[in-house]
């Protein structure tokens, strides 16, 4: 089957997060080709770890005063700060037969063809287990995991010139907290693209489009309305509110 | 009682476990930020720890997380004993 690369639709992130669920349900059905999609925001927010606790992650209060949207996605890894425009996202849904069975290698296999492209523009980049795109100079990016029978959901979420000092206000890794070991764990350092590339956050986008069609003969697609329609819906019921989000 | 402990495993992810302990360990709480499969497996392994006594042995908490069918990635069941045991002081 031909793969698709959907590089469009601008949605808040429970939309986002539900059209995770949505996507991988329909390759899962045999309902999708498989798919790259670029994500589009309309407002910084948190992409929490489907198993973090909201309180432990995030500056409670300066989220809610600033209408920052935390949102507990469907993949486990830990909590990202995400502004439009800093950060780039993308999501790959395949069908499991297509993926290594060992999870290890398939975090390698996935990120492979997105490193090639990172390089293209410049970037020393590499994957560095378990789920880590890095920089000689910091992380640049993560990836996480969902497995369904038939399909895995890879998505992926690398800075490109991300706010440092607003993202240590947004999450408590920016404070002196509860536990030193908690601290260490997440204090990796981030690196961004744009302090060691002229390109453009478009550029590396075409760079990775570019890549990701040459390497598995992709065309160009769209969502279908009733996907968004759908994903809109589990936003209202589940990623939009607290029930799911601060369950932990 | 109530306590949690932390435990970052190396090269891996950092797992918290949240407990209440008398007799026995009882409302477990397993947060962090590991990978499971399925998801839903992290309740299954909040009960193999509920319900333990509080002189339970490392191998004992081994192998009731082990009986719990669930992939776990970034970190094992050794490190969620272990997490489990500091909790317990």
């Amino acid at each position: 089957m031909t793969a698709r690369i959907i590089d469009a639709g601008t949605y808040s992130e429970p939309v986002q997060q539900a059209l995770e669920g949505v996507l991988t349900d329909r390759l899962d059905a045999g309902k999708l080709e498989p798919t790259l999609r670029f994500w589009y925001r309309d407002s910084p927010a948190v992409a929490l770890g489907r198993f973090q606790a909201y309180a432990d992650e995030v500056a409670v209060d300066y989220v809610a005063e600033n209408d920052i949207d935390v949102v507990r996605r469907l993949t486990g890894g830990g909590a990202m700060y995400v502004d439009p425009g800093a950060v780039i996202t993308y999501s790959l849904y395949l069908p499991q037969e297509d993926v290594s069975a060992d999870i290890e290698e398939s975090y390698a296999e996935l990120d492979q063809w997105a490193i090639d492209a990172l390089r293209s523009v410049g970037l020393d980049v590499s994957h560095e287990p378990l789920n880590d795109i890095s920089h000689p100079a910091g992380k640049i990016g993560g990836s996480a995991q969902l497995r369904t029978d038939n399909a895995v959901l890879h998505h992926t979420t690398m800075s490109y010139d991300l706010d440092i000092a607003e993202m240590l206000r947004v999450l408590r890794i920016g404070e002196a907290k509860v536990s030193d070991k908690a601290i260490k764990s997440a204090e990796k350092r981030v690196a961004r693209m744009r302090d060691h590339v002229d390109a453009s956050r478009d550029d590396v986008i075409e760079a990775l489009k570019t890549t990701f069609r040459d390497r598995f003969d992709a065309e160009l697609g769209e969502l279908s309305t009733d996907a968004v329609d759908e994903a809109r819906q589990r936003a209202a019921d589940r990623f939009g509110t607290d029930a799911w989000n601060r369950q932990l | 009682m109530h306590d949690s402990a932390t435990v970052n495993v190396p090269d891996g992810k950092m797992l918290e476990v949240d407990i209440s302990y008398d007799h026995r360990i009882t409302d477990v709480r397993l947060t962090g930020d590991f990978f499971l499969e399925p998801p839903e497996s992290r309740e299954a392994l909040e009960a193999a720890i509920d319900g333990q006594p509080v002189d339970v042995s490392h191998e004992a908490l081994v192998e009731a997380i082990e009986g719990v069918d669930a992939r776990l990635i970034g970190f094992d069941a050794g490190h969620l004993a272990d997490a489990t045991l500091e909790a317990l002081g």
